[in-house]
């Protein structure tokens, strides 16, 4: 430590003058330990704008580990135990990490607790290997899907008992989306889903109703010249706001039957999107080729979620959102995503750790400025009940906002993984003519049933 | 030592002919036209090699065109995609090495501080190294660069030590299994080829197993338990293949050393080793590349800081989108080293390759 | 390198270690440490495979040691295994799979053993540098490229192979969901992935073919196609065919390209014998069952390799004549 003294209060003279006293350098003999290098900052130096490579060091290290010592420091939050450090997961795109990593740091700055986050690329494989292994993170955030699976396997925890916000202050979806049998497994913070964005260049007006929408299709459908009339991933997700548009739906454990693939209304939905979108949308159903057309301005039409617009925004299209135009005897109806913290089996044991997530998830879920600049940057959906419809959101989160409350919540029984995996391969079949709608439905019913026996 | 004085000497031959390569085609050149205006070079001749190298150009460009295509989807910038409805362009738009800066990121050489006390008295010497700025990616627009570097770092590091512990491996064994008779030595040989193929897609249960253990044994994310785990993956196929090449040496070699008065010890390292340099560099190579491309098991077993580069490059991808230009640039920065590699050790990985052992 | 050395020097000085047997230290090491970590996860998988473990019971109980255990799953004997056997859709993945690997090896050997040759031809300049810029898709990450060649075999009127089918006026062509055409675009990709191997062995054997041979067969008057029929073909045949065995065993096995492209689709039609496997485990959740595919399947991939190894005389040297 001495050296390190000695060598910054040295830094501080005129060095020129030192070397001079001191003479070639070649002669002078040093003694182990007395020798010292070190890096010199940054700001001494004065180079501005390079700082971009202590940015780089979070991107991966997260937070540093010593976040205890920084309870001495602040004192902002009312409630002090002991200082914990939580892990937590996420996934995400490109644009969206430096974002989470700036919330990260303020959460730090605030809290004597510290979080440290982790950019996970396959979540699910990661969470199943790890959680069962007790390597698993405090929390970590997914849409709400895995609530109901997630739960009866034992990887993530009830925390109803410990949280310190109320349920109804988020929207009803979002809260009913982390709740499984009495159990709160998670915090909402945003919803997504579906609906129509139409490019301005091509389309003059927002289309009334679908006939409108149809007419606009037929019109600027060019295959031959690389012109399609809509842009549409046709897989079971995307295609559930049409097989739900008539009163038809995959599974929801409150009707009767459960399970709704055959219902003639379901069959009805599905044959309105083979029959009517189908022929206008480039021929390879999934999603990269798809959004590819919209985004370099060859469509018409594109359906997608909020997370599409960054890319839309990066190559200057003209595009405008709406709520789905009207359907004769129906409405456009998607499955919503929430996304939420799950509280994972880490925070079993109620320590400090667990405390530390608990924290950052409540603050995380409740910060309205962060929320809103979620909203602003990135188009997020907030769910929490002050938010949801304010005029201070931007507008496309705004119409995703309307869109969201014509959808319904994925349910979360654990039943439903066997529903989508069934309806993967028999989308792609209907796409490409080589089976019926209704063959398709009640061969993937058959599979279902067959599974949950 | 000689062995290592003697791989630079190459190297650096290696180097001068690649950079001599323009003016000795140009000196080949005026040689042939002198020769055909004289009348001692056939008019056909040149025009026959003319037509091999284009043919040969031709099929190296069609073998290498889905490569090109990654290139131009790096060079086209923010709005690149493998689907274009504008069809199938030769050059991108509008080309930009953004994609390749921010993988790259700031390449700056910090200064630092370099401080001496001089014994017996109360001052010190300071030395200052300047800042060396190569690349400062923020010029580039970049403002948030990739962590490149820092999963190059944990890729080197487990590539590394997976090619030493390998090493000390495989060679003693395919040396002993080429020149030695020993207890169960042909069944070993044979369960080593068999095995060269099955160790890999034993499936998810295997991957749970294997997590188990190590979490059991509290080294999940090392890296230097990763690098042990494909050292140990490496070892049947690199063994076979080093000892088949050791197989092609002739014994009289030894028996030479031996009837000088070598000692055992002697003539490994001063005739077997430098005679299997070929099969040293091949095998290098293999097992750099299995600890370089391995992604699932790295992904389940390392944590976020010990990414490498492939779990880096894959966590590129998020749930919805690719990001082409970044994930193409990635990636061929990522192939960079191994193809140079290659360029260079390409004489002893075609000789180390040769099973010349084989044809007995 | 040196510590090798030093491992025999002292070997050599130990008394009882005369014997010839000595010799089996040196591999031992190597055997151990490949042992360790291959043979725990088989014989877990062994052991799962007789159980019904699925994720809700495997991870049922407490800690790791409870998973090392099979946590609460239940022993079902040979259950999973006369399941898997009486699957209709087993046997469809284990005859496609053996078809894949018959055309996707001749395929490879054909391109490989074509890029060899011109590669290595002497009238080609700069053949050195192409062979270096050809292995490059061996330095890229199987999964990257696997992705890449996805898009090439996009069903959309624009992806890359319905564009260049466009130029020549065909129709474009559901690629991957149209059964034959998606085998098609596995192996092609196959293909591709795999010849950076074949054609460095192929050029280290051509290498090897003495000059002698060929001008000899020049001045009786063989052709090129004669030479290469009865000089070079029979002196790269051990090294092609070895190579034909390792990679016949790769096909064999291949996951990525099936589950990227299309999960083994159209109507689980090309399912691949590992993409089976992996369907049973993680999508239906039935690790026992998974466990069980993935084991039959190493006991043919092993079967295979046996009979080639043994027929090859592969694991044959010079020091056992």
């Amino acid at each position: 430590m001495n050296d390190y003294f000695l060598t910054r209060t040295l830094m501080a003279l005129d060095r020129r003058k030192l070397l001079k006293q001191i003479g070639g350098a070649g002669t002078v003999v040093t003694l182990a330990g007395c020798a010292s290098v070190q890096e010199n900052s940054q700001d001494t130096e004065g180079n501005g704008g390079s700082d971009s490579d202590s940015d780089s060091d979070n991107g991966t290290n997260g937070s540093d580990e010593n976040g205890g010592n920084e309870s001495n420091e602040s004192d902002s939050t009312e409630s002090q135990g002991p200082s914990g450090t939580a892990t937590v997961w996420y996934s995400l795109s490109d644009t969206e990490k430096p974002l989470r990593e700036d919330i990260i740091q303020a959460f730090n700055d605030e809290s004597h607790h510290s979080v440290e986050g982790s950019d996970i690329s396959e979540m699910q494989d990661k969470t199943t290997s790890s959680i069962p292994a007790g390597q698993g993170p405090e929390i970590f955030q997914w849409a709400h899907d895995w609530v109901g699976d997630y739960y009866e396997r034992d990887f993530v925890v009830d925390q109803s008992d410990q949280l310190s916000v109320n349920m109804d202050q988020f929207s009803e979806a979002a809260a009913g989306a982390v709740q499984y049998d009495d159990a709160v497994v998670g915090l909402p913070f945003s919803a997504e889903t579906v609906t129509l964005i139409y490019n301005a260049d091509i389309v003059d007006e927002a289309p009334e109703t679908f006939a409108d929408m149809e007419a606009a299709m037929e019109d600027h459908h060019n295959p031959e010249n690389g012109q399609y009339g809509l842009a549409y991933p046709f897989d079971p997700y995307f295609v559930s706001g049409f097989a739900q548009a008539f009163g038809g739906y995959y599974f929801d454990p409150e009707e009767d039957p459960a399970l709704g693939l055959e219902a003639d209304e379901t069959i009805q939905g599905l044959e309105f999107a083979v029959d009517n979108l189908t022929p206008y949308m480039p021929n390879d159903p999934s999603y990269e080729p798809q959004e590819a057309a919209f985004l370099e301005g060859n469509a018409a039409f594109a359906i997608s979620g909020p997370w599409y617009l960054a890319g839309l925004n990066d190559n200057d299209i003209n595009y405008e959102i709406m709520t789905f135009p009207e359907m004769d005897g129906g409405q456009f109806t998607p499955y919503t995503g929430i996304k939420i913290w799950y509280f994972s089996k880490a925070m079993e044991e109620d320590g400090a750790d667990a405390a530390a997530g608990r924290e950052f998830a409540e603050w995380f879920v409740t910060n309205e400025d962060h929320l809103l600049s979620r909203a602003e940057n990135q188009g997020h959906i907030p769910v929490l009940a002050d938010l949801v419809g304010s005029d201070e959101l931007p507008g496309p989160v705004q119409v995703y906002s309307e869109a969201v409350d014509q959808g319904v919540p994925m349910p979360t029984d654990p039943r439903m993984n066997d529903v989508w995996a069934a309806l993967e391969e028999p989308m792609v079949q209907v796409f490409n003519g080589s089976q019926s709608p209704e063959e398709a439905l009640t061969g993937a019913a058959e599979e279902v049933r067959s599974n949950w026996e | 030592m000689s062995l290592l004085s003697g791989i630079v000497r190459k190297l650096s031959e290696d180097i001068k002919n690649i950079l001599t390569v323009p003016a000795e085609t140009a000196r080949d050149i005026t040689y042939t036209v002198e020769g055909i205006r004289s009348g001692k070079i056939s008019p056909t001749e040149p025009l026959k090699t003319v037509g091999a190298t284009a043919g040969a150009l031709v099929l190296v460009l069609a073998l290498l065109f889905p490569v090109y295509w990654i290139l131009q989807a790096a060079l086209s910038g923010s709005g690149a995609s493998l689907y274009s409805a504008d069809g199938i362009s030769i050059f991108p738009d509008d080309p930009t090495l953004q994609a390749f800066v921010w993988v790259v990121g700031d390449l700056i050489i910090p200064g630092y501080s370099i401080a001496f006390d001089v014994p017996l008295t109360n001052v010190s010497l300071v030395f200052d190294t300047p800042e060396v700025t190569l690349l400062d990616a923020s010029t580039y627009g970049v403002d948030r660069p990739s962590s490149f570097k820092h999963f190059l770092w944990n890729s080197i590091t487990v590539a590394i030590p997976t090619v030493i512990i390998s090493m000390c491996l495989i060679v003693p064994a395919s040396y002993a299994l080429s020149r030695r008779q020993f207890i169960f030595r042909r069944k070993i040989l044979f369960l080593y080829v068999l095995l060269t193929q099955v160790g890999g897609g034993l499936g998810v249960a295997l991957l749970i197993g294997l997590y188990a253990i190590y979490v059991q044994f509290g080294v999940n994310d090392s890296k230097l338990a990763l690098s042990v785990y494909y050292a140990a993956t490496a070892v049947p196929f690199n063994t076979w293949l080093l000892k088949t090449y050791m197989d092609g040496i002739p014994v009289s070699y030894e028996e030479a050393a031996v009837v000088d008065g070598a000692p055992p010890w002697r003539v490994v390292t001063e005739v077997i080793i430098p005679l299997s340099t070929a099969g040293l560099a091949t095998v290098f190579i293999f097992t750099f590349l299995t600890g370089w491309t391995e992604f699932v098991v790295a992904q389940t077993l390392l944590g976020t800081d010990n990414y490498t580069l492939p779990v880096g490059l894959y966590s590129l991808v998020d749930e919805y989108s690719i990001p082409w230009a970044r994930f193409s640039a990635f990636a061929l920065t990522f192939a960079m080293p191994i193809m140079l590699v290659y360029l260079f050790a390409q004489r002893y990985i075609e000789g180390g390759l040769s099973f010349s052992g084989m044809e007995g | 390198m040196s510590t090798a050395s030093r491992v025999v020097h002292r070997l050599e000085e130990v008394p009882f270690l005369e014997s010839r047997d000595a010799s089996l230290l040196f591999v031992l090491p190597g055997l151990f440490v490949f042992s360790t970590f291959m043979l725990f996860p088989v014989l877990y998988l062994i052991g799962v495979s007789f159980t019904n473990a699925a994720p809700s019971n495997l991870f049922a109980g407490e800690g790791v040691f409870s998973v090392m255990t099979f946590g609460e799953a239940t022993f079902v004997g040979l259950q999973n295994y006369t399941d898997v056997l009486t699957d209709p859709e087993f046997w469809n993945s284990f005859g496609v799979t053996w078809l894949f690997v018959a055309t996707s090896v001749a395929l490879k050997i054909c391109l490989s053993l074509g890029v060899a040759l011109v590669v290595t031809n002497e009238r080609v300049r700069g053949r050195r540098l192409m062979r270096s810029f050809i292995i490059l898709p061996m330095g890229l990450p199987a999964i990257f490229t696997i992705t890449v060649w996805r898009g090439i075999f996009s069903s959309a009127e624009f992806g890359l192979v319905n564009q260049v089918l466009g130029i020549f006026g065909a129709e474009s062509v559901a690629w991957l969901s149209t059964r034959w055409p998606a085998f098609f675009a596995y192996n092609i990709t196959e293909m591709w992935l795999a010849y950076p191997f074949m054609v460095i062995i192929t050029v280290s054997a051509l290498q090897d073919v003495p000059e002698e041979l060929h001008e000899a067969a020049t001045v009786d008057g063989a052709g090129l196609i004669s030479r290469f029929f009865h000089v070079t073909l029979p002196s790269i045949k051990r090294p092609v065919l070895f190579a034909s065995i390792l990679t016949a065993a790769a096909s064999f096995q291949q996951f990525l390209i099936p589950y990227v492209f299309n999960q083994g689709g159209p109507a689980r039609a090309n399912e691949l014998i590992v993409v089976y496997g992996y369907r049973e485990a993680l999508s239906f959740s039935e690790y026992g069952r998974g466990a069980a595919v993935s084991l039959i399947a190493v006991v043919f991939i092993g079967a295979f390799m046996w009979i080639n190894v043994k027929r090859g005389k592969l694991a044959d040297g010079v020091s056992d004549e």
